[in-house]
């Protein structure tokens, strides 16, 4: 007998982490990271652990996915209801010392590797229709620009548009949504909260503070239910009202 | 490394770098150079190094050094 089953990419850490242990409850995990140890870490705070299945893997080797999951699915006979593509890696860099190579690693990570696995999971021979759901961890630079994050922005973007097309292309059976979180407290976001000033600066930025993980989790766990279901196509900014403040400095 | 260094001259604009160069009086350090340095050494090496590692590190000798001894690891 197949089980329905939820892939999260990025478990390992941060949102993907939260996202994991939030859902672990009530749904089948099918936890992606290229960290073992951060899954396994993850697994270890989630409900009902003999339920959920590790899946290791670097997405920046964007080729070798396809073989994985499709080997994944067939193997444990499983089928993935929900996609939620939190993986994601931050460069930050000026434009002019942008090159092929790290734009390609950029968006092999966060962009490329959420086409192939949704390609795979639409084949009827493989996971048999069962898709249901697709959420893409997005980002409000997705929308609006900052200094240095030109290919971070750009591979966002991406992903709002893929989100775009198929919303309309998967009707009525899949909804498709991106989340687009402002500054969160993660790994990611670590760096930049030791500066004494950068905090100063969120503090006046954010009306509501920094987020925690738990924020975007819940709103992951709205867009998987049925509660959420006339809601496709749509980037949500979820982001203690950053995007709102037009405060003068 | 030479490829690096190659790369590490075209970030800070200049035709060509000594290994006992200051990061710091390089015209065009700030910080964002320092990030896209970082992103090429993530890039290039597969680690992360800090700002403040980079910072410490002073001199183009010393970063080279600090990236030889993460990738040893």
């Amino acid at each position: 007998m197949t089980t329905g089953y939820t892939l999260i990419t990025g478990a390992a850490s941060g949102i993907g982490q939260k996202i994991a242990i939030q859902l672990s409850n009530d749904h089948n995990l099918l936890l992606c990271d290229k960290n073992s140890d951060g899954l396994k870490l993850t697994l270890t705070q989630c409900l009902n652990q003999s339920n959920h299945i590790l899946w290791e893997h670097d997405l920046f080797d964007v080729r070798t996915i396809k073989v994985a999951i499709e080997k994944i699915i067939r193997e444990r006979q499983i089928l993935v209801v929900d996609f939620i593509h939190s993986a994601g890696i931050m460069k930050v860099m000026r434009m002019k010392d942008v090159d092929y190579d790290n734009a390609l690693q950029i968006f092999n990570v966060n962009y490329f590797s959420a086409v192939e696995i949704i390609s795979v999971l639409l084949k009827k021979n493989i996971n048999k229709g069962s898709l249901k759901n697709i959420v893409f961890i997005s980002a409000i630079l997705s929308k609006y620009g900052a200094k240095g994050h030109n290919l971070y922005s750009s591979t966002k973007a991406a992903l709002d548009g893929l989100m775009k097309s198929l919303a309309v292309e998967l009707a009525p059976e899949i909804r498709v949504n991106c989340i687009l979180p402002g500054g969160v407290k993660t790994p990611m976001s670590e760096f930049a909260l030791k500066d004494p000033t950068i905090v100063e600066k969120f503090k006046q930025d954010y009306p509501l503070g920094l987020g925690e993980t738990s924020d975007i989790a819940n709103l992951v766990e709205f867009l998987l239910s049925d509660k959420s279901r006339w809601i496709t196509g749509q980037q949500i900014i979820i982001d203690g009202g950053r995007t709102a403040n037009m405060s003068q400095k | 490394m030479e490829a690096f260094i190659k790369k590490l001259e075209g970030i800070l604009e200049v035709d060509k770098i000594e290994m006992d160069d200051v990061l710091l009086d390089f015209e065009e350090w700030d910080s964002l150079t320092s990030l896209s340095i970082i992103a090429t050494i993530d890039a290039d090496f597969h680690f992360s190094i800090t700002a403040e590692e980079l910072l410490s590190a002073g001199t183009v000798g010393n970063l080279i050094k600090l990236i030889q001894v993460k990738s040893k690891k």
